[in-house]
């Protein structure tokens, strides 16, 4: 299992469009992915997820991986995150 | 640590602010609990806990009415000096200028009801047990199923909206798709919610999100649900073993209640939805008193005793 902390981009768009990419990018790993946030935590595949944990720019968040292309997951969804 | 906005309190409880000058905007309660002040107002304050609602009620106001004027305002003085997060003075009971007065100034919110003390403390236990109860979110889909809360669990992608799908189309309601928050309101109570943001919606790959109120009306959805039953969806493992008799109960644990726990192996072919309902129904019956595996146990245990003494 890997971790790790992402601060969310000014640049990035999070509302309900820009979360179905999110999902829409992390369902092309294999690895199970979850995304932490305020103490609440979602699975990053799961549309519903994402929206209710009603995420904020400059909020950071932490990603957690687990599989077999883990490190893979974790710098894809961290470059889709921190928008750079 | 769950809060509730004590503005939220008196929307839902419809009290009357008798202190319109101390903002209740910011203030919160974070417990569960009541006080009724009598033996604070004697002056005893050991083991007084100021964080709870404090609830003046006949026998507290006739005391208060008898004492002196000296003698009320060291007393009132004494008890609002905490930090209390409300007073209330139930049926319709009026307090002191002097009492309202000392409050406003140690920004202590009065607020009143016309219901009775007994009937408002337990209206308020009642409503903030639920409010301030443990919480958790889980991946999962909740249906109400024959009155039964089956919570519906499994990887992403493995068809658990669809068997939500199939079993409202069946008459059963949808509690929340995808994300599911669960309260603990008791030792054996667990409750289910949608997230506002969520509420009513599904998620159908390939064609999106789709709204199940809109859709099939509002006898298609509900708003909370007991959890009474977990149905674990996975695909089939052909080394693992799959319960066949039923005699035994698997449970799985949510903040620490258990709860009846079947794990389901996927295979095309199966009825998602109609193995749901059998789950569901089968549950009921058993809380009803009538267990199909020991009955067939017992069958099964007379015959071979016949046997034996032929």
């Amino acid at each position: 299992m890997s971790k790790k902390k992402v601060k969310i981009g000014e640049a990035v768009v999070v509302d309900a469009r820009g979360i179905a990419k999110a999902v829409q990018l992390a369902s092309h790993y294999e690895s199970a992915l979850h995304i932490k946030a305020r103490n609440m935590s979602a699975n990053l595949k799961s549309i519903m997820g994402m929206m209710a944990l009603e995420l904020a720019k400059g909020e950071e968040i932490t990603l957690v991986a687990e599989g077999s292309d883990e490190e893979e997951a974790l710098a894809g969804l961290q470059h889709y995150f921190a928008g750079v | 640590m769950a809060v509730v906005k004590l503005s939220e309190l008196i929307s839902k409880m419809k009290l009357k602010n008798l202190t319109p000058s101390v903002s209740v905007r910011s203030a919160k309660i974070t417990q569960a609990d009541i006080n009724r002040p009598a033996l604070q107002l004697t002056g005893y304050y050991e083991h007084f806990d100021e964080n709870r609602i404090q609830i003046i009620g006949h026998v507290e106001y006739a005391y208060m009415e008898q004492m002196k004027p000296k003698e009320k305002r060291v007393k009132f003085e004494q008890l609002l000096s905490h930090k209390l997060p409300c007073i209330i003075f139930a049926r319709n009971l009026t307090p002191d200028a002097l009492f309202l007065e000392i409050a406003s100034s140690k920004k202590v919110p009065v607020l009143s009801t016309r219901m009775a003390t007994s009937e408002v403390m337990a209206e308020i236990i009642r409503w903030l047990n639920v409010k301030l109860a443990p919480s958790i979110r889980v991946h999962g889909v909740l249906v109400d199923v024959y009155g039964e809360g089956v919570l519906i669990t499994g990887e992403s992608g493995i068809g658990k909206s669809e068997a939500a799908l199939e079993l409202l189309r069946r008459g059963h309601r949808l509690v929340s798709d995808d994300v599911v928050e669960i309260r603990k309101v008791s030792d054996d109570t667990l409750i289910g919610t949608a997230p506002d943001v969520t509420k009513y919606f599904i998620e159908l790959r390939g064609i999106g999100v789709i709204d199940v109120k809109a859709l099939f009306g509002a006898s298609s959805v509900r708003d909370t649900s007991n959890i009474d039953l977990v149905i674990r969806l996975e695909e089939w493992d052909k080394d693992k073993d799959y319960d066949r008799f039923g005699l035994e109960e698997s449970k799985t644990a949510f903040l620490g209640n258990e709860v009846v726990c079947h794990d389901i192996p996927i295979r095309p072919g199966r009825n998602l939805a109609i193995i749901c309902e059998s789950a569901a129904v089968n549950h009921r019956q058993k809380k009803m008193g009538y267990n199909a595996a020991q009955e067939l146990y017992e069958r099964v245990q007379k015959m071979m005793e016949e046997r034996s003494r032929e």
